[in-house]
């Protein structure tokens, strides 16, 4: 199993996308470097996905398509899954929406990822990342995933927290958007282009 | 959607809450900031919406944890509505939000034993339930009530997604054809009973679902989601052991949909290339089909 990074721009989507729906549960995908370094996978980017009914798989196999071949074009692959549970208290990895698609994304994808977000730590003064980051575990010929507890760093850690933390006071998770937003309205990007400069860019906007 | 706070006027607050209120929509942090900004000291000028903006306010500040808010504005309901039950569920509301749900059962149960026909502290009282957690008892709950009060789509919508949360697909579709009973022509509950169809697979349940896709694409013919939807069950059906004189069909419609999806998305789309993005639909669905000409 392998060691994950998490880029500060992963993880800024990843909290603003659960932080903009606080009653709702939400999803994405985390894009990752295609090859890794020895044992460490390096999550560049997340797209978020959905913040309503994510139990139904048409509009879920569509965007894993297109984004299939977004990260094609940028030279990444989909390395992973995130999910926060509607439910304040759930942070265990069972009760969390649609794990079926984590399974699919690491039958392409080895030493896919999945981040299931606390929601407890995802607070406006964050002291550590709110996700637990599990891999996969499963022996060859059992039937299903089995995912463990894995081994992650944030990329500049203390600043990143900050940052984000910083952003979140200010409001700046209202502007993310997923594929949700852009299947009500083409105009919203989910790329979250806007987002990609870096955390200190941002706070001079916000 | 970025409000000026400084700009607003009172009577502009107040419709904008009046807007909120109708679309039932969520915005407690908004509503929370414009209360203390502009509205708290002039709502005696709202005359007969005052009550309703308090109510509003109420929910608002429990939302977001605002507390010191929400207890002064339910002081001042009950002022002037002593002893009445809308008030009191403001007060079981307050233990909700604090996660003191012993509490709060206990007052919605006084306000139930008073008021046998009121349905508001039976939804409260389930949805506490599915605060702590309690999935199935939610169910079980919220069946007993809709038994009761049958006619209240709002919880026949709630029903389908607790199914659809604990997998069970089959029972989800049917709490859905009971909101569509109530709201025939919404396209937003053909498109999401098209899914649940899809989500459970087999020839049948995917005929189905493009027929409700179908019907959602005849009352709105641009929801994205409906056409896309559409575009992958016609292509499910034509892989599938159809008749080839259908199978042409579905294939036709199936590039129709494709083709309006990326007509409607590349027009506005900002992200680069989007149409490229969506031809690999075409590529990863397409390559399945056999050609039979």
């Amino acid at each position: 199993m392998c060691d994950y990074k998490l880029s500060e721009r992963a993880y800024s989507k990843l909290i603003f996308h659960a932080a903009k729906y606080p009653h709702q549960a939400v999803n994405g995908l985390l894009l990752a470097e295609k090859s890794s370094k020895g044992s460490l996978v390096e999550i560049v980017d997340a797209i978020p996905l959905f913040h309503q009914c994510l139990y139904v798989t048409p509009m879920a196999e569509v965007a894993l398509m297109q984004i299939d071949a977004y990260a094609e074009r940028e030279g990444l692959v989909i390395g992973g899954y995130y999910a926060a549970s509607e439910n304040f208290y759930e942070n265990q990895i069972d009760k969390t929406p649609a794990t079926k698609i984590a399974d699919k994304i690491q039958e392409n994808f080895k030493n896919a990822c999945f981040a299931v977000v606390d929601n407890k730590l995802v607070t406006l003064q964050h002291d550590r990342p709110a996700i637990q980051v599990y891999g996969c575990t499963s022996e060859s010929g059992s039937g299903s995933t089995r995912w463990s507890k894995a081994k992650f760093t944030l990329a500049q850690s203390s600043q990143t927290l900050e940052g984000v933390s910083l952003l979140l006071k200010r409001g700046a998770m209202r502007d993310v958007v997923d594929f949700d937003n852009h299947l009500d309205n083409p105009e919203n990007d989910w790329t979250n282009d806007f987002l990609n400069q870096s955390l200190n860019d941002l706070q001079k906007l916000y | 959607m970025s409000l000026n706070y400084e700009e607003m006027s009172w009577s502009d607050v107040r419709d904008q809450f009046r807007k909120w209120r109708e679309e039932n929509t969520r915005h407690s942090e908004e509503v929370v900031q414009l209360w203390v900004a502009v509205l708290e000291d002039k709502v005696h000028k709202t005359g007969n919406e005052r009550h309703l903006i308090l109510e509003q306010v109420i929910i608002a500040a429990l939302d977001t944890a605002r507390f010191d808010i929400a207890t002064q504005c339910t002081k001042q309901l009950a002022v002037e509505f002593p002893g009445s039950l809308r008030v009191m569920k403001f007060k079981a509301m307050r233990y909700e939000a604090l996660e003191q749900y012993d509490e709060a059962d206990e007052v919605l149960d006084a306000i139930i034993a008073k008021d046998e026909t009121n349905a508001a502290p039976r939804k409260r009282k389930i949805a506490i339930l599915k605060a702590r957690g309690r999935r199935v008892e939610t169910i079980k709950e919220l069946n007993e009530y809709l038994k009761k009060f049958m006619s209240d789509q709002e919880a026949w919508h709630e029903l389908c997604n607790l199914y659809l949360a604990e997998g069970e697909y089959g029972k989800a579709a049917f709490c859905m054809e009971e909101v569509l009973l109530h709201n025939p022509h919404s396209h937003l509950i053909h498109q999401r009973l098209a899914e649940i169809r899809y989500t459970m697979g087999g020839v049948e349940n995917v005929e189905s679902a493009r027929t409700y896709y179908s019907q959602a694409l005849k009352l709105n013919p641009r929801n994205l989601r409906a056409l896309y939807g559409m575009y992958l069950s016609c292509n499910f059906l034509a892989n599938s052991r159809a008749v080839s004189s259908k199978r042409k069909e579905l294939q036709k419609l199936a590039s129709w949909a494709l083709e309006q999806v990326a007509e409607q998305t590349t027009k506005q789309s900002t992200i680069k290339n989007n149409d490229k993005l969506i031809l690999s639909l075409e590529a990863a669905l397409g390559n399945l089909e056999i050609k039979s000409n």
